[in-house]
């Protein structure tokens, strides 16, 4: 019906998403393929909508762009229908579509050899020859070319380097058998790729490494997260051969500190991530601080041996950082936070399970932090009322907290929710020593703004039922969670 | 129709719809209080919130000719002020792309 109105009222439309709309079935589509004629770009991903639409939809003239994310009611069939229109499609976005295989995208292919960008992550499971050998034709357009989750071989990644070679991302991950010898074929012939995915190729090796830096010197973004047979000799090589490297994903690679000595060559990093490499020491920041000073996001989630010191090196060479994530690192002390109040720019900061903090070093943060947006102090035993006091004067930006395990009362949390106007996600799991009057005047007081809220499955049933509704009113939404208590370190 | 997307600005001291509440403007982003509206003052604004833009008009202001579009309050509808479009004098382009919020429709908070 709404979009039945949309439609009529807006003939001249070239832009629409129906993302998420559920109610939208097979009908509604007809209608906007008969009404919208102009329509560029459209969006109907997570529809329950099914090959019929794909059939109306065809007959849209100008369409460029069309993303159907999961869309499980289309399958070959209508793949095949999308073809036989116009051949105006630039860039289709097929992925976690379970019930398309290559032969719905070899036909689909068969009738847009303009395409830019497709997106068939996450639907095929297996590479068939006929999408192969169409890959072919797109040769000179195909910039663009996702295949996450595929089952692949070393010879489909030799075809698809040979049919494509003006690729400028490439999207492997968590794809089965991607190898060095795959790698080396796919990108020997693909100089101009910028945007490398790799994700959990677990059998990748530093030759892999070595190929990349050879071919592609205009890679910008290298995901690697899981490759952990891959070390500092194949990163060397990255450093060395790839000056504009932009983004690197070294998630439980194992990477060491002279790994990180040898990617501070890359000058325009700008987001480095460095996830359970337990390796990593204050060595490794230092080198990493005194060259990438346009450093913005950095992850050094459980890298357990960073220490104050680290951290020092990090406020002082890398200002611009926004995002940081130093949760269980747990030898960061209060003087540590002191060098991160100095990093005005700072808006994301993640401390989960940093047990020797206290609220002085949360004080530290408050104040020097102006822009802090989101804040996760889960677990961090030692924070109380004092540093939510910190933050209800300094913190005017906060708009997402984590308290979760925290020793703070009542007291605390009434004046943080009253004086924090940003405030709109709080995660209060387990606060054990806030009283029920703590909670309802503490929610009581921030009612109009929040708009997300997790607590203990108990507080169901004690909370007002007046409370809970005006929560619901103004468009709060509450996950109830029935968690253990259990002390972790 | 579904839920009023409203943000909020830091405090604490903000200006706010009379109407009905919601947040309309910072005093940090005060360019200028000299400004006279339809009911009398009216400070000149950087940036604002919560509002929709109506549309695009001549009019013939004391400081001359401009484009503006008249400012609503995203929540209640009420008409609170203009925004600068287009000015036509080299003395008066400074307000481009600014907001004029008129006194009489605001209430203060947090002074």
């Amino acid at each position: 019906m709404g979009l039945a109105k949309v439609v009529v009222g807006c003939p001249r439309l070239e832009k629409l998403s129906l993302k998420w709309c559920r109610e939208i079935s097979d009908i509604g589509i007809d209608l906007l393929s008969k009404k919208c004629h102009q329509l560029r770009s459209l969006d109907i991903s997570y529809l329950k909508v099914g090959n019929e639409s794909l059939r109306s939809i065809s007959s849209l003239e100008k369409l460029e762009e069309l993303a159907m994310v999961c869309c499980s009611c289309i399958d070959d069939d209508g793949l095949g229908l999308l073809s036989k229109g116009s051949s105006s499609l630039k860039r289709v976005d097929v992925s976690r579509c379970d019930h398309v295989t290559s032969q719905g995208l070899a036909s689909l292919l068969e009738g847009h050899n303009f395409l830019q960008k497709l997106n068939a992550a996450d639907s095929l499971h297996e590479m068939e020859q006929c999408f192969l050998s169409n890959l072919a034709k797109l040769k000179d357009t195909l910039t663009v070319l996702r295949l996450d989750g595929l089952e692949v071989s070393a010879s489909v990644l030799q075809a698809i380097g040979e049919s494509c070679n003006n690729l400028t991302e490439i999207g492997l991950s968590k794809c089965n058998g991607v190898t060095d010898e795959g790698i080396s074929s796919l990108v020997a012939p693909c100089s101009r790729l910028r945007v490398i995915d790799l994700t959990c190729c677990h059998l990748l090796t530093n030759k892999a490494l070595d190929s990349i830096a050879a071919n592609c010197k205009m890679v910008e973004c290298l995901r690697l997260e899981s490759c952990s047979s891959i070390s500092e000799k194949g990163l060397q090589q990255i450093a060395t051969y790839c000056p504009i490297l932009k983004e690197i994903d070294l998630t439980d690679c194992g990477v060491n500190d002279a790994a990180l000595q040898h990617l501070a060559e890359c000058s325009q990093l700008q987001i480095l991530k460095l996830g359970l490499c337990s390796s990593i020491s204050d060595k490794g920041l230092a080198f990493i601080s005194s060259s990438c000073r346009k450093l913005i996001e950095l992850d050094l989630y459980r890298c357990s041996s960073i220490t104050d010191d680290g951290l020092a090196a990090l406020a002082n060479g890398c200002k611009k950082i926004k995002m940081l994530n130093l949760c269980y690192c747990n030898k960061i002390t209060d003087n540590g936070l002191v060098h991160l109040g100095s990093m005005e720019e700072l808006t994301n900061l993640e401390l989960r399970c940093l047990v020797r903090i206290t609220s002085i070093g949360i004080s530290s943060v408050a104040i020097g932090c102006k822009n802090l947006i989101e804040l996760d102090l889960k677990r961090c035993y030692s924070i109380d009322d004092t540093g939510l006091w910190a933050l209800a004067r300094s913190a005017l930006n906060l708009r997402q907290l984590t308290i979760s395990y925290c020793q703070v009362t009542g007291l605390g949390l009434c004046h943080l929710m009253s004086s924090l106007r940003c405030l709109q996600d709080v995660k209060m799991v387990h606060l054990s020593w806030v009283s029920i009057e703590g909670f309802e005047m503490a929610l009581r007081a921030a009612c109009g703004r929040l708009k997300k809220l997790k607590m203990l499955n108990g507080l169901k049933d004690v909370l007002s039922p007046e409370l809970l509704q005006m929560l619901q009113a103004s468009g709060c939404r509450i996950r109830w969670v029935n968690k253990p208590l259990v002390y972790k370190d | 129709m579904g839920l009023l997307f409203v943000e909020s600005l830091p405090g604490p001291k903000v200006f706010k719809c009379k109407f009905c509440g919601v947040d309309s403007a910072s005093p940090d982003a005060i360019v200028s209080k000299e400004f006279r509206g339809r009911h009398g003052r009216a400070y000149l604004f950087d940036s604002v919130v919560n509002v929709s833009l109506g549309p695009r008009e001549d009019r013939l202001l004391m400081t001359g000719l401009h484009t503006v579009n008249d400012i609503y309050c995203s929540c209640c509808q009420r008409l609170l002020g203009w925004r600068y479009e287009k000015a036509y004098s080299e003395d008066q382009k400074y307000k481009e792309g600014k907001y004029i919020l008129e006194k009489h429709m605001m209430l203060k908070e947090g002074w």
